[in-house]
């Protein structure tokens, strides 16, 4: 039996309410924009730099496995 | 240091924007002129009455322009002039059927509706490499449309004449045996092989840049 449909989803909204920070502050800190940012957040991405991917972790102080995850399409 | 790599470090802008803004509406202006000019002359070849029309015409292997002269004044002196200077030699005939008449106004017609089209079609592609997206979709269809626009354009906008010309000839009787006038045709493959062709080349990068372009969507 063939695995359901999955995708990647992002938990960039939980990782800065747990952090207190906005998507505008992440932008200016990271040095990604906040529509790359919005993209990502709301799971329209279709592929990630790792420069982006390493510029986020590093301001969130977390992984990429923190920020992403595989998860069932609904 | 290599040109080369001094060009490719500098990056400069070939084109700015507001020069190709400038481009695009002036193609917009030009592809509207071009095929009105078009519909106006194709209405007038129909519509006026028949004046002298004036016909590109060869001559035979060996043929001499006084022969023609001499030949015109035999067969066909009241009804045409024969006329030569640097861009060839011309036929002008004073009472031109109908269909001559069409025939005569239908190269230039065909050129505005190319020039036309073409300049049209090219006016949202400029548009779009202003907007910072070259690689739109449709640009490579609109080149290679372009392309087979200059084709068609480069082989029937010179033969069209010459059909009207060997119309004009054949009425006149100015084609039987010993004539030194050339009932044919005659063109040059290179402007058909050339230009068409470097299109081509182009609309084929195009179309490679607008599969890449789709790759990176959605990239962040």
């Amino acid at each position: 039996m063939s695995a359901p449909p999955a995708g990647v989803v992002c938990h960039l909204d939980r990782l800065l309410a747990e952090r207190g920070m906005t998507l505008t502050e992440l932008s200016a800190r990271a040095g990604v924009t906040v529509a790359n940012l919005s993209v990502l957040k709301n799971n329209r991405a279709r592929a990630v730099r790792f420069s982006t991917l390493t510029a986020i972790c590093q301001v969130l102080n977390c992984d990429p496995g923190d920020l992403l995850s595989v998860e069932p399409l609904k | 240091m290599r040109i080369g790599s001094f060009v490719i470090d500098r990056d400069p802008v070939y084109v700015g924007t507001r020069t190709l803004r400038v481009i695009s509406a002036g193609l917009l202006l030009l592809g509207v002129v071009a095929l009105g000019f078009a519909a106006v002359q194709l209405v007038r070849s129909f519509v006026v009455s028949p004046a002298p029309l004036k016909l590109p015409v060869a001559l035979v292997e060996g043929a001499s322009v006084e022969e023609a002269f001499e030949h015109r004044l035999q067969t066909a002196y009241a009804q045409t002039r024969v006329t030569a200077n640097g861009d060839g030699m011309f036929l002008t005939t004073n009472d031109p059927t109908r269909t001559e008449m069409v025939l005569g106004a239908a190269g230039e017609v065909l050129l505005a509706v190319a020039i036309g089209t073409s300049a049209l079609l090219l006016r949202p592609l400029l548009a779009s490499i202003a907007d910072g997206r070259p690689f739109a979709p449709g640009n490579a269809r609109r080149l290679a449309h372009v392309a087979l626009i200059t084709t068609a354009a480069a082989v029937l906008v010179p033969l069209i004449p010459r059909v009207a010309t060997m119309q004009v000839l054949d009425r006149l009787e100015l084609v039987e045996e010993g004539s030194p006038f050339l009932f044919g045709m005659t063109f040059s493959l290179t402007p058909v092989i050339l230009f068409p062709l470097v299109l081509l080349v182009l609309a084929e990068a195009f179309r490679q840049g607008e599969k890449l372009h789709r790759d990176v969507e959605g990239l962040v």
